[in-house]
């Protein structure tokens, strides 16, 4: 009796053990790999930015990091949070944060987690006396972004940061593990895949307490490539510092193939501050910012284009043949379209004004004429065709579109009709249209070479670690402009005479022959918007301009005064100036 | 003096197959701890089986008279052990004796069963309810007093063999039955008995994954080892859980986890069937008994080795809470071997004085 029990008992065991080693074999074994063979991560390091001469304008610095295997507190301490809170007490950080980072980064009990990371050098030597007898903390040295022209390039460069459980599960196949770094916006962002390499592992085994035995296994990082950019550093400073504390934008391009060489937009943002994580509450801070540091004007901000909208005007007018160039009209100073009286905005008008009179002087009349011949159907399949409407595909994340609108828009959305007024208002860039300051400078830069248009492109080209060129960012061709050379050719010669009689006169004492066009677009809010757009030399344009300056007033005393700052740098160093920097 | 029919060659072959293999295991177990485990064990083993051979050829019913004198001197001990003891990790196990020391409470296991063999075979079987309890105090008695060290595992032990006895002399299986179920509803009053850490390890028990880091660590750890040796093993002295110390307590409680990796479901069986062997062969000698006390000894050593056996595999492959009891001729630990071959001692002394006359000697 007494042994039947016994050998049911046994039988009992036997079951269980069946169970456990043949039925759940794979499952033990795969468990018991995960135990002793740990993956040591070798870290590929993020490529470095340069400008096109070879300035550095992002890299990376040694950044101090604790990290410990869960399972090898055991038998030292109870659990994980009496563990760190002793951490907490000794190094005096909170103990809230390092559980954080702990639930954040845990992986399994037999891997590393990272607690702790961006210590100081001078901390980490304090700790070393305290914490390394004990073996339960390894020193991770890892790497952080460093962006040594902080808030003169954020707008361009965008910086990296934590990944955030967002990004893990949205780039999930990629790689990437919590606590990793990952740009966050800007270039960072955009060329991502090749600045962040791939990382290479060592497995290693290990024993219980996460002590290396062996190598079993290495793969090398392949370090990121480093990326070139078409910004010249110098000129992109001049730009900025030439804004002074208004906001707005500056873009320089080459015409020839859409190479930006400075790409400015204020206010803006130190980087380096985003690369050592900010609390939610200083996130706040910054997005609520009424001055909106975080957004990039320059490729984001999509506003009334003012008179520069004028040349556009011109250009299908003449292409239309509703005018001629030479053909004139008069100017009163106001006009009449069905009740309305539409100002000039030159108290007695300018009189008799020909085409490249009244782009000189912006005569609101003469394109309110040539608008209401035009129709606004016209209008807005040649600003499609200019490539308004739609992104210019420069290289940076979270370009906006801009607007151009048409009868049906408005019917749908305000159910009014599209009154001839509205033609009126958007012969001079007023009214629904938006358009971005990128786009103006593709613009124009297509009007400075004969009517090509190129995508923006801030990256030049990628290379090893070795300076060998992996990948060159050719110039894109994304279509060109509806209009003949010759028609181009007049509506230049309007531009040119801004300089030397008109709006843009602050730039005819210069040693440079630029042409250009200036608005200032009603702002519902506040002052006008100061607009500049031009390019220079006259004959040859070797380089385009767009500035815009957010409740600057009028274009031709706010913008132009930077434009001719700017352009006189770039001259002063590339065209005439034998010593580079003396120029401007 | 010496003869054949009368010594059981069929057991002391079983014993001395698992003490072989013990010792084999004990030293693959061992080998990060540079083998000075394996040395001392076969040194307990050598003195182990001396005591087999010393109790198989002494008169155990000579034994059995001073089987009161010696529980009392264990309970003095235990006590002793209580104030004086020494041990790891916040348990007071061990008392020293000049260079070496012992555990009380291991030894006192095969001294219940002499004091109930005695007992039983004196005054007859259990008729009434203040036998059972008078019964049940002999064994309450170092069971509280070994649970206060704390060693729940050897407690149970005790108590264990009380129900067993209960089961096999008694006049009516009422008492065993309304005594067992009445200390199953006794359980919730023990819990508030119970330390912290004993606590944990029930709560784990019934989730594994719940404590990774700690008691839970254990358990899991076990069964990957056991896990991982698969059909037929990794091999002898291939099995890596426990050489990178993975495995904890590997050469004690887990010992058997190390046996399951490296010799796989093939020497499980294998190794349970010479389990089951002893044990039947062991029936049969408490079958061939001259006399009931014979008969209650074996009975006993039975259940203690069987107890051992089952609580020690079934706490690695998880279905019983983990409790340390060793696992018989394989776990490292001098009292607790000593203890085993005693026990197996008093078997071989019950077959080998079958043939006596009342009182009498062979010799």
């Amino acid at each position: 009796m007494l042994m039947a029990v016994y050998c049911l008992f046994f039988l009992i065991l036997l079951a269980r053990l069946w169970y456990i080693q043949v039925l759940m074999e794979r499952h033990y074994k795969a468990a018991a790999q995960e135990n002793r063979v740990r993956l040591v991560l070798l870290k590929a390091t993020r490529g470095t930015i340069y400008d096109r001469n070879g300035s550095v304008l992002a890299f990376n610095l040694p950044s101090y990091g604790l990290s410990f295997v869960p399972a090898s507190l055991k038998g030292r301490y109870s659990s994980v949070e009496d563990f760190l809170k002793e951490l907490s007490g000794e190094l005096k950080i909170p103990y809230d944060e390092l559980c954080r980072n702990y639930k954040r980064r845990f992986y399994s009990t037999y891997w590393p987690v990272l607690v702790i990371d961006g210590l100081p050098l001078t901390q980490v030597i304090d700790i070393r006396e305290w914490l390394m007898p004990q073996g339960v903390l390894n020193l991770e040295v890892d790497t952080r972004r460093f962006y040594p022209w902080g808030e003169i390039f954020s707008h361009v460069i965008g910086y990296t940061a934590e990944i955030s459980e967002a990004e893990l599960k949205l780039y999930s196949g990629k790689g990437y593990r919590g606590g990793d770094h990952i740009g966050k916006t800007g270039l960072e962002k955009l060329y991502e895949d090749y600045l962040r390499g791939v990382d290479g592992y060592q497995e290693i085994e290990v024993d219980a307490l996460g002590r290396r035995v062996s190598v079993i296994k290495e793969v090398l990082p392949k370090n990121g490539f480093n990326l070139l950019l078409n910004i010249d550093k110098h000129l992109q400073k001049v730009a900025y510092d030439a804004l002074g504390d208004r906001r707005g934008a500056v873009i320089l391009m080459n015409p020839k193939n859409g190479a930006v060489l400075a790409l400015v937009s204020k206010p803006s943002y130190d980087p380096n501050y985003f690369v050592w994580g900010v609390s939610p509450s200083e996130w706040k801070s910054f997005i609520s910012d009424p001055l909106r540091p975080m957004y990039n004007r320059a490729v984001q901000a999509e506003l009334p284009p003012g008179s520069l909208f004028k040349t556009l005007v011109a250009l299908a007018s003449l292409s239309e043949k509703i005018v001629s160039p030479k053909q004139q009209f008069y100017c009163s100073g106001f006009m009449k379209v069905g009740n309305r009286v539409f100002k000039c905005w030159k108290e007695g008008g300018h009189g008799f004004v020909n085409l490249y009179r009244a782009i000189a002087h912006s005569c609101n009349v003469y394109f309110y004429n040539l608008g209401i011949q035009l129709g606004v159907r016209k209008i807005a399949e040649y600003a499609e065709n200019c490539g308004f409407g739609r992104k210019t595909g420069i290289d940076l994340p979270s370009e906006s579109e801009g607007f151009v609108p048409t009868p049906e828009w408005k019917e749908k959305y305000f159910k009014e009709f599209w009154y001839p007024g509205d033609t009126v208002n958007l012969s001079i860039g007023q009214g629904f249209l938006l358009v971005t300051p990128i786009q103006m400078a593709t613009f124009v830069s297509a009007i400075a070479n004969g009517g090509m248009l190129y995508q923006p492109m801030l990256a030049k080209a990628l290379t090893d670690g070795d300076g060998n060129v992996i990948k060159e960012f050719s110039p894109k061709s994304c279509g060109k402009l509806p209009f003949s050379k010759s028609i181009i050719e007049e509506v230049k010669k309007g531009m040119r005479l801004a300089v030397t009689e008109g709006t843009a006169k602050l730039l005819s004492d210069s040693f440079i022959r630029a042409a250009g066009k200036t608005g200032s677009a009603q702002n519902p809010s506040g002052q006008e918007y100061a607009w500049f757009m031009g390019f220079a030399p006259y004959d040859n344009p070797e380089i385009a301009i767009v500035v815009l300056i957010e409740e600057g007033g009028a274009g031709g005393s706010a913008a132009v005064p930077v434009a001719k700052k700017v352009l006189e740098f770039f001259f002063g160093r590339y065209a005439y100036g034998s010593n580079k920097g003396k120029g401007g | 003096m010496f003869r054949f029919k009368e010594t059981d060659f069929y057991l002391i072959g079983v014993i001395l197959l698992l003490v072989g293999l013990g010792t084999l295991n004990l030293y693959s177990a061992t080998i990060p701890q540079k083998e000075t485990f394996f040395y001392k064990q076969l040194i307990w083993n050598i003195i182990g089986l001396t005591c087999l051979f010393l109790f198989a050829f002494y008169d155990y019913h000579r034994l059995m008279k001073y089987s009161s004198f010696l529980y009392v001197l264990f309970l003095v001990l235990l006590l002793l052990v209580l104030v004086y003891g020494r041990g790891t990790g916040g348990a007071k196990r061990w008392i020293s004796i000049g260079l070496f020391s012992f555990q009380p409470s291991e030894l006192m296991k095969p001294v219940m069963i002499l004091l109930y063999s005695r007992l039983l075979s004196v005054r007859g079987e259990v008729k009434t309810w203040g036998k059972v309890f008078e019964l049940g105090l002999y064994a309450l008695l170092p069971a509280l007093l070994i649970a206060k060290q704390p060693d729940l595992g050897t407690a149970v032990v005790m108590l264990f063999l009380f129900l067993v006895y209960l089961f096999v002399a008694s006049s009516h299986l009422k008492y065993f039955f309304i005594v067992t179920f009445s200390s199953l509803g006794f359980l919730p009053v023990l819990w508030e008995f119970l330390k912290d850490y004993q606590k944990r390890r029930l709560l784990v028990f019934l989730d594994p994954d719940y404590d990774p880091l700690g008691v839970g660590y254990n358990l899991l750890q076990s069964k990957i080892s056991l896990g991982s040796g698969g059909l037929f093993g990794v091999g002898f002295l291939k099995g890596l859980q426990h050489k990178l110390r993975f495995l904890p307590e590997h050469h004690t409680d887990f010992i058997f986890c190390v046996w399951g990796e490296e010799f796989g479901f093939v020497g499980v069986v294998v190794l349970l069937s010479l389990y089951l062997l002893l044990l039947w062969r062991m029936y049969k000698v408490a079958l061939l008994a001259k006399d009931k006390e014979g008969f209650y000894i074996v009975c006993g050593v039975i259940s203690l080795f069987f107890l051992h056996i089952f609580v020690n595999i079934a706490m690695t492959v998880g279905i019983i809470p983990v409790k340390g009891l060793p696992l018989p001729f394989f776990s490292y630990g001098g009292s607790a071997t000593l203890s085993f071959f005693i026990s197996a001692g008093l078997v071989l002394s019950v077959y080998r004085w079958r043939f006596a006359k009342e009182g009498g000697r062979s010799w």
